[in-house]
């Protein structure tokens, strides 16, 4: 017999709260557990990470006996894009300035789409340039420096 | 007699010019998000928080309130005139809604849904107003036990409503309580599951959490799913329903202006539930069901007053007990925390002012509604027609500066980066991302009065037995646990839920 791996988004759900709660027993494996009197740091989470994990076992076993249920399915990886520009804009903020960053984060995330036209892109980074230095840098006062400080 | 004295001390409040001029902003905003599918008021709200900081706290809550039940008007109009729902709450509407603007009566649907908001809106805010100062002073004389099973029964019923499986519901809450005692803990002074980043010694905020499983998982599916919304031309001509439509409508606007008031007090109920549910009602009980799905206007007007009833509603949980009730109120908590004032039983008696302006908000607030709405109906529908790829760089650079501003540092931001990649991996995977929120918000609550009551009870768990309120309190949260679990019912959970 063959095993073959389940796609059910039982069994992947599951799997992936059983991750969750093995780690979180791991990283908690040396908190004070203190007594139900006193409970001390460890007790709680130590309690819900059993919690994740009985019920995510639940879960994975649900995924694997069922029948036909439904599949993960993934789509493509373009998506991801936007997270990588929020990520770049994130480290740019500081030593680059504001507006750096804005540009930065609507062009990356314009190739996300994949339908974005350059000149659209072009105005719209502009406009929001604009909006959000006059609305949270000025009107709301934000610490966020508009250009790099040299 | 206080009630009124306390009436006009709300109106003097909310009508002074900044906090008019908030309310005004808050309910444009949330029609405008309302109206755009794909951006809901969770991630609106998360990407406001910070920077309602500098606000007064009765100004900043008036805002964020004005959006939330403001893109509860919004979304009916997407849902009408487009078959998208412009927020998930209007889903239902499109059934109905969008047949009769196909039949060329799109106008009295939308003003029906307006008016039944509107009602609805004004009812449960009444009837907010009125069950709140009462319930806060039961709320007052809560104990450690009490506060604990409360949490539990409220835990609990967001599980058993939560649509999805129950399982699911359950890890997502278990989950959302282990990532709210990330950080050091009060009592002993350890500091857990910080990885050694000294960011996280405060614990997670709030903000990157509901940023990044809302507003960038939005975002993520959103472009995958790669939907072009057609605008198809409907002249919207004769706002004004027919004396008829009224007459059919008016049954419906009460029935679900009640159901919705209920619904929305129940932790994780809220306004989805109440529209469907309403729906449900309208349709077995009108004479000729077959005219559901072809233009019914009861099929509008019950489910926008259900939801408009049910997001005015969901306040009075937070103002009287201090528990969210969804992902929208643990924002609201979350707000109010950052104002320094800790939602509770005491927040009415400590700070009137704060709670009545809120109340006398909501009237004008949806007063505000009907006049944006009705007649600028025009302006909303253009606004449909401008394409999401020019939309979400815009919403992204919001949530950046939000986030970032919470902390001013960059780490918040990455944070939130990492939990739109869990958010994505948590619809794929079919599990719904609000009780998590509310997992989260509650966590350190229940910890604390779980740490509280034991030690008064010398480590014995029949604590939660012997008081009579927390005994009461748990058993309804077993017999809703039990309900729920139960085959029959499960089925027609399940049934009213894909409804």
């Amino acid at each position: 017999m063959r095993l073959t791996i389940p796609r059910s988004q039982d069994f992947w759900s599951g799997i992936l709260f059983i991750v969750i709660a093995a780690i979180a027993l791991y990283v908690s494996r040396d908190y004070p557990m203190g007594t139900a009197r006193r409970m001390s740091a460890g007790y709680f989470p130590t309690l819900l990470a059993y919690t994740l994990a009985i019920v995510g076992a639940y879960l994975a076993v649900r995924g694997v006996a069922k029948g036909s249920q439904e599949a993960v399915q993934f789509g493509s990886m373009r998506p991801f894009l936007v997270l990588l520009a929020v990520i770049t804009f994130a480290l740019l903020l500081k030593p680059a300035g504001f507006v750096a960053a804005t540009i930065s984060l609507v062009f990356i995330s314009a190739a996300a789409s994949g339908e974005s036209r350059l000149l659209e892109m072009l105005i719209a980074a502009a406009a929001l340039n604009i909006f959000a230095v006059v609305v949270f840098i000025w009107g709301l006062g934000l610490p966020l420096s508009i250009f790099p400080i040299w | 007699m206080d009630f009124i004295t306390n009436l006009e001390i709300g109106f003097m409040a909310a009508l002074s010019p900044m906090n008019l001029a908030y309310c005004f902003l808050g309910v444009l905003l949330g029609t405008l998000i309302g109206v755009l599918p794909g951006i809901g008021p969770v991630a609106t709200i998360a990407m406001l928080v910070p920077i309602t900081y500098g606000l007064p706290p009765s100004t900043a809550l008036i805002m964020l309130a004005g959006i939330y039940y403001g893109s509860q008007y919004g979304g009916s109009t997407t849902a009408i005139l487009v078959n998208l729902p412009g927020e998930s709450t209007s889903v239902v509407t499109c059934i109905d809604g969008y047949q009769m603007a196909r039949q060329g009566r799109a106008g009295p649907a939308l003003s029906i849904a307006a008016i039944g908001s509107f009602v609805a809106g004004c009812l449960a805010t009444l009837i907010l107003a009125m069950l709140a100062p009462p319930l806060a002073d039961v709320a007052l004389s809560f104990g450690p036990p009490e506060y604990t099973s409360l949490m539990l029964l409220g835990l609990i019923s967001a599980i058993v409503l939560a649509t999805g499986s129950i399982a699911k519901a359950i890890c997502m809450i278990v989950l959302g309580l282990l990532l709210g005692t990330v950080g050091t803990d009060l009592n002993t002074g350890f500091s857990r599951f910080t990885f050694g980043f000294g960011e996280l010694s405060e614990g997670i905020d709030f903000v990157v959490i509901a940023m990044g499983l809302f507003a960038f998982t939005e975002v993520i599916v959103n472009l995958e799913r790669h939907e072009r919304r057609e605008v198809s031309e409907i002249i919207v001509k004769g706002l004004l329903p027919s004396a008829a439509d009224l007459k059919q409508s008016i049954g419906a606007i009460v029935r679900g202006t009640g159901l919705g008031s209920i619904l929305g007090v129940l932790p994780g109920g809220g306004s989805l539930l109440a529209s469907f549910g309403a729906y449900s009602i309208e349709k077995k009980l009108a004479k000729d069901p077959s005219r559901f799905g072809h233009g019914a206007i009861e099929g509008v007007a019950g489910p926008e007053s259900a939801n408009n009833a049910a997001a005015q509603t969901s306040f009075i949980p937070l103002l009287t007990l201090g528990i969210p009730s969804n992902a929208v109120m643990a924002l609201m908590a979350g707000a109010l925390i950052i104002q320094g004032i800790t939602p509770g039983p005491h927040v009415i008696s400590s700070r009137p002012e704060l709670f009545w302006a809120v109340i006398a908000s909501m009237w004008i607030g949806n007063l505000m509604l009907v006049v944006l709405n009705l007649p600028l109906i025009g302006i909303w529908v253009k606004l449909l027609k401008v394409p999401y790829r020019l939309l979400y760089p815009a919403v992204l650079m919001f949530c950046c500066v939000g986030v970032y501003s919470v902390n001013n540092g960059e780490f918040d931001v990455l944070l939130t980066v990492l939990f739109g990649v869990i958010g994505y991996l948590f619809i794929k995977l079919g599990c719904e991302p609000a009780p998590l929120l509310l997992g989260f918000i509650l966590g350190p609550l229940i910890e604390e009065n779980l740490r509280r009551s034991l030690l008064l009870s010398r480590g014995d768990v029949m604590i939660f037995l012997q008081r009579p309120l927390s005994l009461t309190l748990l058993i309804l949260a077993a017999v809703l646990l039990v309900v729920a679990i139960l085959p029959t019912i499960r089925a027609q959970r399940e049934e009213v839920l894909r409804e």
